[in-house]
């Protein structure tokens, strides 16, 4: 009877070690207005409420939400929609899944040096690894999926597969309707340099050339910018008033 | 003595009813957000409910809304009907009025839903593409507005 017993006990500790844990998600911080939805009802956050998987969270204008999620800081903006697609962690791994319906979050993950940790925000277009980073994500349908990072590198990776490292004053955007992300450097470029391509380029080329700057050409013996081409076809109208 | 009693038992018990009330008025306005957020096409009442949210007084009748932004200077072109489909052009017109925008000098003059849009694009509210006349889903309509209270300092 007694070896009965011990071998249930037993058994039930294995059991329990080789059962992931669930890691604690916890409200630490609400400014304003935020609710959560678990079933069909929206019903009003609480600071220090705990969080199960597939919980949705929203706030209102002007408001803002901090969660802890093992030692990572989840701040949901304002006017902002998440739910918690996954979340687990266990001895050897830590993995999480943030959804992202709209608006905007900012994600301030723990690197765990001695677990494996995966922490992944996904929007309708894109999914982003963080690890041991700060980044700042936003999703629209106009402007898509803007990710900034501040602090580290984040790996982007879309539905159609193309994936991009993110790091320093890179900014990735990916439009709803587009298959591939806005010039890496856009967001540099926008306020001091203009794009000039040749009429007879095509958009794979241009593509090309976002990608991989002026010297992936045919001819690799001369460089040619932009800028370069672009001085063949302008055309100056001198208008005598 | 009694009646002292009887008041602080019932101010007591109210208390945290009034708390309550509070409570679900804030779950009613992210309720609308999340509502709007999921509708395919957004309506001028969509719109006006956001802004008046703003003010932290959002009524359910539309006419209400419009008299409180109006209260506040944001005013609605004439004829404008509550389920009419909320377009671009109408959008800018009421975000650039929130905001008093001056970044389009022609919107400055005019005050018309085009340079109204430019204002919005220039301030970096709007996207580049589409027109004034572009009719909007409600996923885009919480987005924009989203940017105007970013744009606003709401931004915590």
């Amino acid at each position: 009877m007694k070896f009965k017993y011990s071998t249930i006990a037993s058994f039930c500790i294995i059991l329990c070690m080789m059962m992931p844990a669930f890691a604690v998600i916890t409200v630490e911080h609400i400014n304003g207005k935020a609710a959560y939805k678990d079933d069909k009802q929206w019903k009003p956050l609480v600071l220090n409420q705990k969080l199960e998987v597939g919980t949705k969270i929203s706030t209102g204008a002007g408001s803002s939400v901090v969660l802890d999620i093992d030692g990572s800081k989840i701040t949901v903006r304002q006017l902002s929609m998440v739910r918690i697609n996954h979340n687990m962690a266990s001895s050897e791994e830590s993995n999480t899944n943030i959804g992202l319906k709209y608006g905007a979050i900012n994600a301030k993950v723990k690197k765990i040096a001695a677990i494996r940790t995966q922490f992944k925000i996904s929007t309708p277009v894109a999914t982003s690894s963080v690890r041991g980073t700060e980044e700042e994500v936003s999703f629209g349908p106009q402007s898509g999926m803007i990710v900034k990072v501040l602090e580290g590198a984040v790996g982007m990776e879309n539905a159609n597969g193309i994936a991009n490292m993110i790091k320093g004053k890179l900014v990735f955007q990916l439009k709803t309707d587009q298959a591939r992300p806005e010039f890496l450097l856009s967001d540099r470029m926008g306020n001091t340099l203009v794009k000039l391509y040749l009429d007879s380029m095509t958009d794979k080329e241009q593509s090309m050339l976002e990608q991989f700057g002026f010297d992936t050409g045919a001819n690799p013996g001369k460089f040619v910018t932009p800028l370069d081409q672009a001085k063949a076809k302008a055309v100056f109208k001198l208008i005598w008033q | 003595m009694i009646k002292k009693t009887t008041f602080v038992l019932i101010a007591l018990i109210s208390l945290p009813l009034i708390a309550q009330e509070g409570g679900f008025q804030s779950v009613a306005d992210i309720e609308f957000v999340n509502q709007v957020a999921d509708a395919p096409m957004a309506r001028v009442k969509d719109a006006v409910g956001l802004f008046a949210m703003f003010y932290g007084n959002r009524k359910s009748d539309f006419q209400n809304n419009v008299a409180l932004l109006r209260s506040k200077g944001i005013s609605l072109p004439e004829g404008m009907q509550e389920n009419d489909p909320l377009r671009r052009g109408m959008l800018a017109l009421l975000a650039a009025q929130y905001l008093h925008l001056g970044d389009s000098f022609m919107y400055r003059i005019f005050h018309t839903k085009r340079h109204a849009v430019t204002a919005c694009v220039a301030s970096g509210i709007m996207e580049v593409s589409g027109s004034e006349w572009d009719m909007l889903s409600g996923g885009e309509l919480v987005e924009v507005i989203r940017k105007v209270a970013e744009k606003a300092g709401g931004d915590r």
